[in-house]
């Protein structure tokens, strides 16, 4: 009696921002029928995309802080001849703000070296994702919005820095459902609560089905990666089973006795369905001990250095094996300045990369073994880069005028490097890609138009890339 | 509502071309010239690069501006004409291509030839042989057409429908709503029964449930007479401080209250908590709706006649900062403009249900908004301080005068204030501002020869600045902290041998260097002094070298070797050489000084202390009004930099009557900010929006949907109200008979029919009236979080009742993440629990609490999965469902024989009634099998009635 007739009871201002909620993983209700015609309630049950899709997922390897392009895969001789001449620069910060001043440029701290086919340059920092730039796209001339942490970080996330928006993430949900009924849509591994925190993964005013659900917290352990309250903490399976039962029966006593169909009250008990039913399936996905020694190897398990992003990234893919449309790996913790923000001591550089380099390697191997690569769209980068001059001696300050991202799978062209900075690094001259560009490829890449998946909301339509972004055609192969 | 349309439409006209071809002039000549320029060098740039999104081919044209033809460049887009021929410099084509205004093309820059070439077009009178084509329609509001719109029109009270059953209508209210079932033909469900009505009645106006006690005395009552025992019971809970803490927590929902930011760093509001309590406090007293509304835009300028009064309204008007700011972002123009904004876009859905922010960036699209409407109003919050100064800024707040000891502050004011003159006198003879000297010395005002920077010999690379003052001639020069291969000589040839005492001038800093070398070669030879710039030179402005005799037949050297000197920034101005006389003058004198700048040190460091002593003020969270209040200009297209026409200050024209509007704008007087003239006319009785919007949102939290069911946006965009004549006849009473009393309107809505009906209608019913827009029956309402957790809470026995909780963030910081709700949860209610935009307690965000980023009318009613995990699988759940059987079990005796009355009390205690058939089965079945007395059945019992629909939905 339970299988009638479905009803938006869903509001359409949905409003979920939370951390913990798993609210993209459910067939109950109305996201996006047809968002070219009217906001009609259908399910989130996986939607067709508005025009063929080149990639089903996408898997985001979030490097929090803002690594530094000219030392990692920006190339620049002119920097390394010009090392400790001195540049003008015009200040974008509070305190320098508009105000001129000198900078010493300084070279990179890591060599050099030309990889694979493509001949792409990669420095000392990334020994195994060196091994894979064939299979790579390089993305040389991004920019982007807000000079300090926050602002640029929720720009990523959200194509805002300040105003409330929906995330990327959110968006998919609302665009293209979920491939998986009994596992969230959107996913979240260690997230961190700062710079931002829930907002970069909440679905602001899209339903709340669609925001993300966090596994795990930056700076817990990494063996804390599970779906919030995914099984009793105090009763055994049997009792659980039998509180369930309990509950389900007072609640189908209570819906017995009104007599007349209810769909908003029968949504109750089929939430409690799914519910069960994930309670079943979810924590085999969650475990890595499923997996074989190799495999746990080849992402660096094992290792002090690399155990714990390692863990984050084969969790990432057995998520996407499963079906899970979004998933973000978060390479972030909790402190004022994140990891990759070395404003001093970027020798520090090195032991960032140090726990990522194998991890992301043995992710993109992994995914290629299987076959996965090919529909699953990889990007790894930071919410803006660093300057190609030091600051307080051996740091780098924040640059969202030029950096660097990378792109694998999901139809890009492999072993290819699009945009550039000037001779210095410093500035996108060429090839110019704005955080905005690269929203509007992710969704292109989808099979989602950016410009057509809108929502309205206080009014009027809204969009991820708000009047802005722009697809950037020539890194699709 | 009609827009004004012009169509501007250029035919394809040949006369140009022809001309040029039939003239053979020097003139011709000339303009032929320029057509073949512009045809080779500016036309196939222009269909390159520009077309794609400025064409009448483009899917979809950018900013408005067509490029295609004469005429699309000369009118321009949205930020105005492309070009102004002949004068590159006010052309923003050109300054796009330069990426100087705009960044055209978007990917990357032209070459710079291709950039000179425009130039040159422009320069050269713009020739653009491309006639015809079409230029875009630009529509304007039709003001006069615009109010016609049910929302704009005057609210005035309807005559109320006459009666044909007398018994069902218990107030005009249900003559309304009698008076469409009949025009519909459509009858209304029975009532609810009395054990659902008392408990509607407790969770709608407490958000608790009624206790066992209550429940029947309601009954008995009931039968006796139903009108009275509605009413009686409405008095008594309209009367309890629970009352504020429910239709508090309404409000705040509306006004997006947060005790942090959100966002970047999301700071925590220290004393956001007092706006709480006022809001909570303002509901209990039943203050009249209009004085809230004054309150909360203009409570620092309204007059008062006590402390209290006036502390009452600098926290009322704390609603205008509460926002989701971020601090934290860098450009601090466009911080100042998005908490313009973002008040601008608040105050329109709070109060006038209207989305204002629609009509930033252009006029609004789909109400009778221009954007001069939305800049008038900006000009008014430009005019208004918000945010204090600093890299990450802050907010204005402002001391209260109840809360703080008036006597003991002014005491210890008066004592600052005698510290602070004796060291204003002790400052002038020693020569040492409170902060460096702001300016560059002139080395003509110095004593003896000064010797600057830009005479001396550096080796090495140096920066020249002239960031931190004091510095003598024209600047200094750093050596970036690098020290490798620098090295400073100074050579000075002096008019006279004799004694010359020598000093280096340095401005100093903490990043300074602590230790730097310092030869001085003099006549008997060379010494070293070492100094360390990180300290304050005596006078703020030279170091001491020391006294030394030099030939005027030999230079004077000093020199500084950088690669000797210790970490930190080594900074070099000028030297100075000071003839022994005028040294041995300068000596006595600094004798003095060292004595007054001993004293002064001692007192500075008595200021210190007694600054650190100062009485702890209570401040609320609050604005002011900026000291140069002032129109402001449009942002074409919203940017902050690209400005606009000045607007007057002013508020909605189409919500104004028409001797308000346009013609006559509002008079703000030029040394106010405006915020007292826009709080009366939003709290004014003609104005049509503020009493609908306000009722319908009370009309929406007791009955289930808003008459209007956008209760935020009353727009062309928003739903179309269900009961017109209902929602003006309910304003109108509210303001003229009722005085803006919230309880008393609240009074008449429950005291009506419609608000006794059930809940559950019949198939043939819900076909009849879909979406039940007739409101033949009542709407099921889902326990919002917090009256879930409040029950739950009330239930176990551990809700703690607190009048008033003032601050309940334990332990505050600065930044709101990671903030551990469960393990502060003092089980007060639900209201008082801290409020935070990046971190909420989990039950709060699963069961969709309002976002406190946006203005909430009415929240998401979601059902998930998520949602059924935290009530089977939560340990705070689990933990609640153990205290509830053990409250339970040390309130009840446990009869062996007979579990049957337990478990009817313990159905009534939370879901309100006694069991069903089944449930009373099953749940016998459970006690038979554990024990009547067994903890851990009651544990289950518990938690699964919390679980089930019964408990989380009001019938």
């Amino acid at each position: 009696m339970y299988a009638t007739t479905r009803r938006s009871w869903l509001q359409t201002s949905g409003c979920g921002f939370g951390s913990l909620a798993l609210g993209s993983m459910l067939a109950l209700d109305s996201v996006r029928a047809d968002s070219r015609t009217a906001q009609s309630p259908a399910s989130l049950v996986e939607q067709q995309p508005m025009f063929p899709a080149r990639a089903k997922r996408v898997i985001f390897i979030f490097m929090q802080g803002g690594p530094s392009q000219v030392d990692t895969f920006d190339y620049k001789p002119q920097l390394i001849a010009r090392d400790q001449k001195t540049i003008d620069f015009v200040g974008v910060r509070t305190a320098t703000f508009g105000k001129s001043s000198q900078r010493p440029l300084m070279k990179p701290l890591w060599k050099f070296q030309q990889h694979g086919q493509c001949g792409q340059y990669v420095s000392e920092l990334f020994p195994e994702i060196a091994k894979h730039v064939d299979d790579l796209c390089f993305l040389k001339g991004m920019h982007t919005e807000g000079v300090a942490h926050g602002p640029s970080t929720l720009f990523l996330h959200t194509g805002a820095t300040n105003l409330v928006r929906p995330s990327l993430g959110a968006w998919l949900m609302y665009g293209l459902g979920t491939e998986n009924q009994n596992m969230p849509g959107f996913v979240q591994l260690q997230p961190s609560d700062t710079k931002g925190g829930p907002r970069n993964y909440s679905n602001g005013f899209l339903p709340s089905v669609c925001q993300g659900t966090a596994i795990g917290r930056a700076n817990r352990s990494i063996n804390d990666m599970t779906i919030a309250h995914i099984q009793n903490p105090e009763l055994t399976p049997a009792e659980t089973r039998e509180r369930f039962v309990l509950t389900q029966q007072l609640n189908k006593a209570q819906l017995n006795r009104r007599h007349h169909p209810d769909d908003q009250l029968e949504a109750v008990i089929k939430s409690y369905e799914l519910a069960w039913r994930m309670q079943a399936k979810a924590p085999a996905v969650l475990d890595l001990n499923q997996e074989t020694a190799a495999t746990q190897q080849m992402y660096g398990i094992g290792h002090a250095k690399t155990d714990s992003f390692g863990k984050q990234c084969l969790l990432a893919r057995r998520l996407s094996e499963s079906g899970v449309r979004f998933v973000q790996i978060n390479y972030a913790d909790e402190s004022p300045t994140p990891r990759w923000d070395q404003h001093s001591n970027m020798p520090k550089h090195m032991d960032h990369a140090t726990a990522t380099d194998k991890p992301v390697a043995g992710l993109l191997a992994d995914l290629e073994q299987r076959g996965l690569l090919e529909d699953t769209l990889v990007w790894w980068g930071g919410e803006f880069g660093r300057t190609p001059f030091s600051q307080s001696n051996n740091g780098r300050d924040h640059n969202p005028r030029g950096f660097t991202v990378f792109l694998a799978g999901g139809g890009v062209k492999k072993g290819f490097s699009y945009g550039a900075t000037d001779e210095i690094g410093h500035e996108a001259v060429e090839g110019k890609v704005h955080m905005h560009d690269l929203h509007a490829s992710i969704l292109h890449a989808l099979g989602i138009d950016h410009e057509q998946l809108t929502y309205k909301h206080a009014g009027r339509d809204f969009r991820l890339t708000d009047v802005y972004g722009r697809v950037v055609n020539q890194i699709f192969a | 509502m009609k827009y004004q349309t012009t169509f501007v439409l250029f035919f394809a006209c040949a006369v140009a071309g022809f001309h040029v071809s039939l003239n053979a002039t020097v003139a011709a000549d000339d303009d032929h010239a320029k057509v073949e320029f512009f045809e080779s060098n500016i036309r196939p740039v222009l269909v390159e690069h520009c077309y794609k999104c400025h064409s009448q081919q483009a899917k979809n044209v950018r900013g408005g501006l067509l490029l295609d033809s004469q005429a699309g460049v000369a009118q321009g887009g949205e930020s105005g004409p492309a070009i102004v021929s002949g004068k590159p410099e006010d052309s923003l084509l050109l300054s796009s291509l330069k990426h100087e205004s705009y960044e055209m093309p978007p990917d990357r820059k032209l070459p710079d030839n291709v950039i000179a070439d425009f130039e040159k077009w422009i320069t050269d009178g713009a020739i653009d042989p491309r006639a015809g084509g079409k230029t875009l329609v630009r529509e304007s509001i039709d003001l006069e057409a615009g109010r016609n719109f049910w929302c704009f029109q005057p609210v005035t009270k309807p005559e109320i429908p006459t009666a044909t059953d007398v018994a069902w209508s218990r107030t005009p209210i249900d003559r309304f709503i009698a008076a469409r079932h009949r025009q519909n033909n459509v009858s209304p469900v029975q009532d609810a029964s009395p054990e659902q009505i008392v408990r509607r009645l407790y969770f709608t106006l407490i958000g608790l449930p009624p206790n066992i006690a209550q429940i029947s005395e309601f009954v008995d009552a009931w039968k006796i007479d139903s009108d009275k025992a509605i009413a009686d019971t409405a008095d008594l809970l309209l009367a309890s401080p629970r009352f504020g803490e429910r239709w508090g927590r309404h409000w705040l929902d509306a006004t997006r209250f947060a005790e942090s930011s959100g966002g970047g760093r999301s700071l925590m509001f220290k004393d956001a908590w007092r706006f709480r309590d006022y809001v909570i406090q303002s509901f209990n007293n039943d203050k009249p709706f209009d004085q809230l509304i004054r309150e909360h835009i203009a409570g620092d300028l309204l007059p008062s006649t006590s402390a209290a009064q006036f502390d009452d309204q600098v926290t009322g008007v704390g609603y205008l900062t509460l926002g989701p700011t971020n601090y934290e972002q860098q450009d601090k123009e466009l911080l100042r403009m998005e908490v313009v904004d973002e008040q601008v876009d608040t105050i329109g859905r709070t109060f006038l249900a209207m989305t204002l922010g629609c009509a930033r960036c252009h006029d609004h699209k789909f109400d009778p908004v221009p954007t001069s409407d939305y800049y008038a109003m900006a000009g008014i919050f430009r005019s208004t301080k918000t945010l204090t100064p600093g890299n990450v800024s802050g907010y204005v707040t402002t001391p209260m005068k109840a809360t703080n000891n008036a006597n003991e502050l002014a005491e210890w004011t008066a004592a600052e204030q005698i510290l602070l003159g004796e060291i204003k006198l002790l400052q002038k003879p020693v020569k040492r501002a409170i902060g460096k000297p702001k300016k560059a010395i002139d080395p003509a005002s110095l004593p003896g020869l000064i010797v600057d920077d830009t005479e001396a010999i550096f080796e090495g690379t140096w920066v020249d600045s002239v960031f931190v003052a004091p510095f003598v001639g024209k600047g200094y020069r750093h050596d970036m902290s690098m020290k490798a291969g620098r090295k400073v000589t100074f050579k000075v040839q002096l008019p006279k041998s004799g004694n010359y005492q020598v000093r280096l001038c340095h401005n100093y800093s903490p990043d300074r260097c602590s230790s730097l070398p310092v030869e001085i070669q003099h006549a008997a030879g060379s010494n070293t002094v070492t100094i360390d710039q990180r300290k304050t030179p005596l006078d703020a402005v030279f170091a001491d070298l020391g006294m030394y005799a030099f030939s005027k037949d030999q230079a004077a050297v000093v020199t500084i070797d950088v690669e000797k000197s210790g970490p930190g920034v080594v900074i070099i101005d000028a030297l100075q050489f000071l003839p022994a006389t005028d040294e041995a003058s300068a000596e006595s004198e600094r004798g003095d000084q060292r004595q007054l700048a001993k004293k002064l040190t001692q007192l500075e460091k008595r200021l210190q202390l007694w600054q650190g002593q100062k009485p702890a003020v209570a401040e609320a969270m609050s604005v002011r009004d900026q000291d140069e209040p002032g129109d402001w200009h449009i942002h074409v297209r919203g940017g902050i930099r690209n400005l606009g026409d000045i607007i007057p200050r002013g508020f909605m024209s189409v919500a104004s009557t028409a001797t308000q509007s346009s013609a006559e704008k509002p008079l703000i007087p030029a040394n106010q900010s405006g915020r007292l003239q826009l709080a009366a006319w939003i709290a004014s009785e003609t104005n049509p929006l503020t009493s609908r919007v306000y009722v319908n949102r009370v009309w929406l939290h007791l009955l289930g949907e808003g008459l209007v069911r956008t209760p935020d946006n009353f727009g062309k965009m928003g739903q179309l109200p269900t009961h017109s004549e209902l929602l003006d006849y309910l304003a109108a009473t509210f303001v003229a008979e009722h005085q803006w009393s919230t309880k008393q309107l609240i009074r008449s809505i429950v005291t009506s029919r419609v608000f006794r009906l059930s809940s559950t209608a019949p198939a043939e019913l819900v076909d009849a009236d879909s979406g039940n827009l007739l409101l033949t029956r009542a709407f099921r309402k889902r326990l919002e979080a917090e009256a879930i957790r409040d029950s739950v809470l009330q239930i176990n026995g551990q809700l703690n009742l607190k009048t008033t909780s003032g601050l309940t963030i334990e332990n505050v910081t600065i930044y709101d993440n990671g903030y551990d709700h469960e393990a502060k949860d003092a089980n007060l209610r639900s209201v008082y629990v801290p409020f935070f935009r990046n971190s909420m307690p989990e039950m709060f965000v699963v069961f969709d609490v309002a976002n406190p980023n946006l203005v909430t009318g009415r929240r998401a009613e979601s059902t998930l999965p998520t949602q059924a995990l935290f009530l089977l699988n939560s340990p705070y759940i689990l933990k609640q469902s153990r205290l509830a059987a053990q409250h339970f079990l040390s309130t009840h005796t446990a009869d062996p024989a007979n579990a049957d009355p337990m478990i009817s009390q313990g159905w009534q205690m939370t879901v309100g009634r006694v069991p069903f058939a089944e449930e009373r089965n099953v749940v016998q079945a459970l006690l038979e099998q554990h024990g009547t007395d067994s903890e851990d059945a009651w544990t289950a019992i518990f938690q699964s009635l919390f679980a089930s629909m019964d408990f989380r939905y009001l019938d």
